[in-house]
């Protein structure tokens, strides 16, 4: 097992390099010069009329570091992301790592919380269709994965604010305490938990009508440990699977929460950033989901092997 | 036909003798045409989006306002007999912009996913059939495009064109591109090892001609499903990028600028933003029943869960 980690590990590193290597590469793609971004109206998007004299413009090469040859710049990125320096915000005057690990903790508490409500209604909703196939719930857990999969999330999250908030008044819009988390986690995990109890369902079936549960309807037990001690632990392998895709989506689903809820986060300082063309600002948030994102994948796949031996020794 | 008839005929028609090549690929055309119609959400699916793709096409006819008219009179109203959908802040006629949004939508679905597949495809076929270093290169690509959730891809490419909705469209287009070019060269992996086209191999068919004639139309299902599904997401996704201010920009009837509208006048308008937002959700259901019909009447093993 050890040696499974380890290996998956290291096939994670040439995904994190190949990363920051887009995310660098991203500034020198852009079509305008970074320098002219960076001088640019941050309201109007336009470039300043009077254009940026030979030395300045010189001088900001310079500052930004875009005078050094590509490879040079690239191993300077790296290490300065390694260290936590991001470079500083084309708007601010601030270090753009500042910017975004002052943010992050909202951030990881909305995804964290709507990460929680995906799973356990998620399991819930598909363990309870599972052992009634077609009865009422199995319908509704079908209809609400169709719309888990057709509804914009951020329609979603309006419509719960006009009913929760507007509507009803059980939720204040304006919070700010810990219950100002409940709506937008609601709406983060909606999709996820619709995208679960469906997999949830399906698996857990299968896996109900093999023989080793056959076995142990047969030995005499109730349906409690039949179906979370013997058929819930192999049902659960794929999902697992799914929980770490969704941590994807959960991503770039707090860019459209965070805004819909006008909540802080990294997400809507990224927004704020592409609005303003703050561009190391937008480096750093991707950079940041980006390795979130692979790391995640590097634990699921870990989690998998510790679920389903085979995977170790393949 | 009732189902019944429709399965005695099908029965019928699979006990037959074996006619020649040609009136095969009919038949079996002509299976999943069947197939396709029996599913009820896959119909339900086809007919509303036809009525959308219609009602978006003939908006000008369908409605006797402007969609950037302004009428500071009408401002805030209610949904009643003369705007069904009620009018927005500057009093311009809800019903009438989400007619019009369904071109941008129906049009930002449709290219995203050209752009998708058309760089996909080629993608996927050159690494599977090439294989090798070619294959190893191309797969790394994607891993690192695939390292960022979609979304979030879609996001930064249009952070570096700029904002705008060619931009978009091209964003949520490159996004979709590693799933094309993975299922693609899936496909192919799979495909080459028939028999019969190591057959044709043997037999000294050039690497393009083999992918053209033997390859490709065995990958073509699972392309057609793919694209279907994707056409989806890629409203969703174009919505969702404009709802943020990085898509196309007002006055545009776009779904996502109309419930970021929607959203600022909440407390005075509920109808400004449930509205679009029921027309995007109408739009990406009816394609994704489309889609999961595709997939079953395609090929029947595939399940959907």
């Amino acid at each position: 097992m050890l040696r499974y980690v380890a290996l998956r590990g290291l096939k994670g590193i040439p995904v994190l390099l190949g990363v920051s290597l887009a995310v660098f590469m991203m500034l020198h793609a852009l079509p305008v010069d970074p320098v002219r971004m960076l001088a640019m109206d941050s309201m109007t998007g336009t470039a300043p009329t009077t254009g940026v004299s030979g030395d300045t413009y010189k001088n900001l090469r310079h500052q930004l570091g875009l005078d050094k040859p590509l490879a040079v710049q690239f191993v300077l990125f790296v290490w300065n992301a390694a260290h936590g320096n991001l470079g500083e915000s084309f708007r601010n005057n601030r270090s753009v790592a500042d910017m975004l690990f002052e943010q992050l903790p909202s951030t990881i508490r909305l995804t964290a919380a709507g990460l929680a409500i995906a799973v356990l209604s998620g399991l819930a909703l598909g363990i309870a269709a599972a052992l009634k196939p077609n009865s009422v719930l199995d319908t509704i857990s079908m209809g609400l994965a169709i719309l888990g999969v057709s509804m914009p999330v951020f329609w979603l999250g309006l419509m719960l604010i006009y009913i929760f908030s507007l509507w009803l008044n059980l939720v204040p819009a304006a919070a700010r305490g810990p219950e100002s988390v409940v709506l937008p986690a609601v709406t983060l995990g909606f999709q996820g938990s619709a995208i679960i109890a469906r997999l949830t369902r399906g698996s857990l079936i299968e896996v109900l009508q093999s023989e080793y549960v056959r076995t142990a309807w047969a030995k005499g037990l109730s349906q409690w440990p039949v179906v979370v001690r013997h058929a819930l632990k192999n049902a659960l392998v794929p999902v697992v699977t799914v929980v770490g895709l969704q941590f994807g989506s959960l991503l770039s689903g707090a860019v459209v929460i965070e805004t819909v809820f006008a909540r802080q986060g990294i997400g809507s300082l990224a927004v704020q950033g592409i609005v303003e063309h703050d561009f190391p600002l937008v480096q750093g948030f991707v950079l940041i989901a980006g390795v979130a994102y692979t790391l995640a994948n590097i634990l699921v796949d870990v989690l998998y092997a510790a679920l389903d031996p085979r995977i170790r020794f393949e | 036909m009732s189902r019944i008839t429709v399965r005695i005929l099908g029965e019928g028609a699979e006990q037959s003798k074996v006619a020649p090549q040609a009136n095969h690929e009919v038949r079996s055309r002509r299976r999943i045409v069947t197939r396709f119609a029996l599913n009820r959400g896959a119909l339900c699916g086809t007919v509303i989006l036809a009525l959308l793709i219609l009602a978006a096409g003939l908006a000008p006819f369908l409605t006797p306002y402007r969609y950037d008219r302004i009428a500071p009179l009408d401002v805030f109203g209610p949904p009643s007999w003369t705007h069904l959908c009620g009018t927005d802040q500057f009093g311009r006629d809800v019903m009438t912009r989400i007619l019009y949004g369904g071109r941008i939508s129906l049009m930002v679905g449709l290219v995203a996913t050209g752009v998708g597949a058309g760089l996909g495809i080629p993608i996927g076929l050159i690494a599977g059939a090439i294989g090798g270093w070619v294959d190893d290169i191309l797969m790394r690509v994607l891993d690192i495009l695939l390292a960022f959730p979609g979304l979030l891809l879609a996001i930064g490419i249009v952070a570096m064109l700029g904002t705008g909705l060619t931009n978009l469209m091209i964003a949520v287009g490159i996004s979709s591109m590693p799933g094309f070019a993975r299922v693609v060269r899936g496909s192919v992996l799979t495909a080459r090892e028939n028999e019969y086209v190591v057959a044709a191999r043997a037999i000294g068919c050039t690497t393009l001609g083999l992918m053209r004639r033997h390859i490709l139309p065995n990958v073509m299902a699972p392309i057609i499903v793919l694209a279907s599904l994707n056409v989806a997401n890629a409203i969703l996704a174009g919505a969702t990028l404009s709802f943020l201010g990085m898509g196309a920009k007002p006055p545009s009837p776009e779904w996502g600028i109309m419930l970021a509208d929607g959203r600022d006048n909440l407390t005075r308008a509920w109808w400004t933003s449930v509205f679009p937002g029921l027309a995007i959700m109408m739009t990406t259901m009816s394609i994704n029943f489309i889609g999961d019909g595709l997939r079953q009447s395609l090929d029947p093993r595939m399940t959907v869960h």
